[in-house]
């Protein structure tokens, strides 16, 4: 088997990390013009974070129903951030059709009172009129 | 990603530049401290590559010759910068020896890299994910993975360490065994 060359020092890795101060940044800058181990890393770590960069990249762009999960301490698991899903969670769909009616009549009847007088803050009010909206679906669910 | 070894000619040795400057321009801002220098890192790297260009066989590692350009420059940089004299070359690396290991990261799928990543334990995966897929910093991972800031630069170096040793094993497979 090719084993991976690995004679760089553990700085190095937090020095690409942009994780050293100012003090220590020139301490290893000044180690690296010297150290052959380090230069000889250096070029295969920066291709390693390349690659990285990639699949991270490729992640963000799948459909967040089959984004890889990041595997936390004790098991649990967390979702890759990604954009929210287009359709609402089975339990909310199965309500009543005569009840979202009449929350969007509502709705409507609320926005023309409050934008009608007011038409320069039409995103304030709607953010305002929405989260009274999810309010009200929260109790009926 | 694009991938490092390919059948480079002289004809389509500008667009190779341009393919591979996006990944140039990352690398050098992790080894620089301002955007300006960062800039005249890739700047140089690509005029040296340019001018090296004869020198370039078809089929030679191309991504991996840039990354060892811009890698030797930013020594060049640091060497004029401190009072230390080392007498280093500063010429353009021979690009005919081909770089196996830094040849495969440069042209690994991100389907691959990501299979990769789910085969390291736990506990070396999640400090490595949240920084290079999440973007967060060394103190944050340590908040969210409850966990001692050097122990978190220790395990992301450990598992770069093993990815490298996951890639160099897939390297000696034999192809129909990927």
């Amino acid at each position: 088997m090719t084993e991976p060359r690995m004679g760089s020092c553990d700085p190095l890795h937090a020095y690409v990390d942009g994780e050293l101060d100012a003090d220590e940044t020139t301490a290893f800058e000044a180690h690296l013009v010297t150290c052959d181990a380090c230069n000889d890393e250096l070029p295969r770590l920066l291709a390693l974070m390349t690659a990285l960069d990639a699949a991270a990249a490729h992640q963000a762009a799948m459909p967040s129903g089959t984004q890889r999960l990041a595997v936390l301490p004790g098991g649990r698991e967390t979702h890759a951030p990604g954009p929210r899903p287009a359709r609402e969670p089975s339990h909310r769909r199965r309500r009543a059709p005569w009840i979202g009616a009449c929350l969007v009549a509502a709705a409507a009847a609320v926005a023309v009172v409050v934008l009608r007088p007011h038409p320069a803050p039409v995103v304030a009010s709607i953010d305002r009129e929405l989260g009274a909206r999810r309010t009200i679906d929260v109790r009926l669910s | 990603m694009s991938g490092g070894r390919t059948d480079t000619t002289q004809h389509d040795f500008p667009d190779e530049l341009v393919r591979h400057r996006p990944a140039l321009e990352r690398s050098a801002r992790r080894l620089c401290r301002n955007r300006q220098d960062a800039e005249d890192l890739v700047q140089t790297t690509l005029v040296r590559a340019w001018q090296a260009r004869a020198q370039f066989l078809p089929g030679g590692n191309f991504g991996g010759w840039l990354f060892r350009i811009l890698s030797n420059h930013h020594r060049d940089t640091l060497r004029r910068r401190s009072a230390v004299q080392v007498p280093l070359p500063d010429e353009v690396p021979d690009p005919a020896p081909v770089d196996d290991e830094l040849s495969s990261l440069l042209s690994m799928a991100p389907e691959a890299v990501l299979e990769a990543l789910s085969q390291l334990p736990p506990e070396l995966r999640a400090p490595l994910e949240l920084l290079a897929v999440r973007g967060k910093r060394y103190r944050q991972i340590a908040e969210e993975l409850a966990i001692p800031i050097n122990t978190v630069g220790t395990r992301i170096r450990r598992a770069r360490q093993r990815l490298q040793e996951i890639f160099a094993a897939r390297a000696d497979e034999p192809r129909g065994h990927r």
